[in-house]
């Protein structure tokens, strides 16, 4: 045998190698993650450090390269936007927003719910889905037990808000600020493409609450009378700080809305929020507000960003890609909605971060096959790309009101519920979760359908 | 002075099955040989050993509901204490007690007691022996007695502070 052809042979032997360790890991590390055995930031950094060690990617490839590494711009928005909650939250300015919601409800159950599912869904919009049910789960249990009405309904309802108001918007929801990354979306792409939709899907879930509830939740008036004397202004901690938060939010809302205009990445306008309202906080002790970061979330995304970057590296999504597109024979209607059931049931069972990361360059490879001479902006948003995308987006975040593990906010929900004393069984969630999944993944099917195949509304 | 020499003797104890409206109608039955009401008491199951300690804080505590916070109980209502309550009255001791009891040699000086109580947060300490039975309870007001009385001792001569 020649030199040169055994050099090839075992060239391709280790690559064959590493594609098998690639993919054990990864599913390996999925399916630990599923089990709960171990928690997943743990299992999420050991997989990424062996396919680091195991020289799947080098170093340098997953600290640096975009097509391989750790997405920063995914890290740094949710570090910035931490840090600016974290700062926002003792101010009281939440729990003002709830009492004043359930005020202007006038005490009266039906129409508190509604409130607080709108609420849920605008401040999950803007927020993250899991800090705004934290912030707001505590005020609906208190006002339940005021109005001596059952919170488990307002609960689910809220976590199923949460989940469908973090669609709306590039910093809604983890899949949404992954997709918008990879795809180069910025934040005004996200509400002329996305908010519709959610303002759709909330005005249905508004109607099928009132179905479901209208006639069964009652109070007498004295209780009302509980809610209508709490005084929301006494909420209020630090009007200073208070004035200065709504200052820097504003700042940062503008930010977003033009950073596509100006050419700032989402970020930037994250980190120069965080930085300019740690400064105007006049806090000599940031140690405390950056303690609060979320980390466990930030390292888990770290370490998933290198092991999905190992699949990439080793062709394992190319695979899947080809094996996709084989699958729909390249018609992308069908294969955005395939794309937009897949990911709905995917991300009911397992959580859909990991899901969306190993998406994203899929979808990429996709359009790469697709599109072979295209490349930068003009492949990734390839006008036929377009409703893939937000099929994706659509699907994994809705997808994650299937069941109570589908979607963190939902996980927190049950847990508040049960240390209150009301466990909601995995069924019971389901029974209120499910169809509501289902209704709102088939609306987005016809929203996506007729916007951008019938309508051809692609811009 | 030692742990031994301080403690007061152990005569009741809660049992796990007691219900809170039980357990509590015992712990106002029982005062100390000063005639101070108790604020704290063991907890026994049916084979002698003590699983857990139950003080009057881990009372109200299971009285106040899990998602109250500062931020958030001053929007509760006149009444809700009682209501609360109402709704604990059938929760049994086992769910409330706190279950780590930490314990102190009946050997040990009165220094260790005082670092133990406030390091830890408790107001009593179970004394054992050498073979970890329980003999006895070192309160907090006791050590504040001793300390109290070194103040006002070590103070001006003509007994002024």
């Amino acid at each position: 045998m020649e030199p040169v052809e055994t050099a090839q042979a075992v060239h391709t032997v280790v690559m064959n190698t590493q594609f098998y360790l690639a993919c054990g890991i990864f599913f390996l590390a999925l399916a630990i993650i599923m089990s709960e055995k171990i928690h997943k930031t743990i299992i999420s950094l050991f997989g990424a450090s062996l396919i680091l060690v195991l020289k799947i990617l080098e170093q340098h490839d997953a600290f640096h390269l975009e097509e391989f590494g750790v997405d920063w711009n995914v890290i740094f928005l949710l570090i910035g936007m931490m840090i600016i909650i974290n700062l926002i939250r003792p101010t009281g300015l939440f729990e003002y927003i709830a009492i004043r919601s359930a005020k202007a409800g006038r005490g009266e159950p039906m129409r508190i719910m509604i409130i607080f599912a709108v609420i849920t869904a605008v401040l999950s919009a803007f927020l993250d889905n899991v800090t705004t049910v934290l912030l707001l789960a505590p005020v609906t249990l208190l006002i339940a037990d005021a109005l001596e009405v059952d919170p488990v309904p307002y609960l689910i309802v809220e976590a199923i808000a949460s989940n469908i108001g973090g669609t709306a918007t590039l910093i809604g929801d983890p899949p949404n600020i992954m997709i918008a990354s990879k795809a180069k979306l910025d934040f005004m792409d996200f509400i002329i493409h996305l908010t519709p939709a959610v303002i759709f899907i909330m005005g249905v879930l508004i109607l099928i609450l009132k179905l479901i509830f209208g006639r069964k939740l009652k109070t007498r008036d004295e209780l009302k009378n509980r809610i209508m004397q709490m005084d929301e202004n006494e909420a209020i901690k630090d009007p200073v700080m208070l004035t200065k938060s709504l200052v820097v939010l504003g700042i940062v809302l503008i930010g977003f809305i033009l950073h596509g205009f100006f050419h700032y990445e989402p970020a930037t306008i994250a980190l120069f929020g965080a930085a300019l309202l740690l400064l105007l906080s006049g806090t000599d002790e940031p140690h405390h507000i950056l303690a609060e970061v979320e980390w466990p979330v930030i390292f888990f995304f770290i370490g998933l960003f290198i092991m999905v970057g190992g699949l990439v590296k080793v062709g394992a999504i190319k695979l899947m890609s080809e094996k996709m597109l084989a699958l729909t024979h390249g018609n992308l209607f069908s294969t955005s909605m395939v794309i937009m059931w897949f990911s709905a049931i995917a991300s009911a069972v397992v959580d859909n971060i990991p899901y969306v990361a190993t998406m994203n360059p899929l979808i990429v490879d996709m359009a790469r096959e697709l599109w072979p001479h295209q490349t930068g902006l003009a492949l990734l948003q390839h006008p036929d790309l377009m409703p893939i995308w937000w099929s994706l987006a659509l699907g994994a975040c809705l997808g994650g009101n299937g069941t109570a593990i589908g979607a963190s906010a939902n996980v927190i929900v049950v847990g508040m519920s049960e240390k209150a004393g009301h466990k909601i069984s995995f069924l019971k969630f389901m029974a209120y979760s499910l169809p509501i999944m289902l209704i709102t993944v088939f609306i987005a099917m016809i929203y996506v359908w007729l916007r951008y195949y019938v309508l051809g509304m692609h811009g | 002075m030692k742990a031994k020499d301080l403690m007061s003797p152990v005569t009741q104890y809660l049992t796990p099955e007691m219900t809170l409206c039980e357990a509590v109608t015992t712990m106002r039955e029982i005062k100390r040989s000063h005639g101070l009401p108790i604020k704290g008491m063991l907890v026994k199951n049916e084979r002698g050993t003590v699983v857990g300690i139950l003080s009057i804080k881990d009372i109200l505590a299971a009285v106040i509901p899990s998602y109250l916070s500062p931020d958030i109980s001053i929007f509760s209502w006149e009444n809700m204490l009682e209501e609360m309550t109402a709704r604990a009255a059938d929760k049994q001791v086992a769910d409330i007690m706190v279950k780590k009891v930490f314990t102190i040699d009946a050997d040990a000086p009165l220094m260790e007691c005082a670092d133990l109580m406030i390091k830890k947060g408790v107001q009593r300490l179970p004394v054992t022996d050498g073979d970890g039975n329980i003999i006895g309870i070192v309160y907090i007001r006791d050590i504040f007695d001793i300390v109290a009385d070194y103040l006002s001792k070590g103070g001006q001569k003509d007994g002024t502070c």
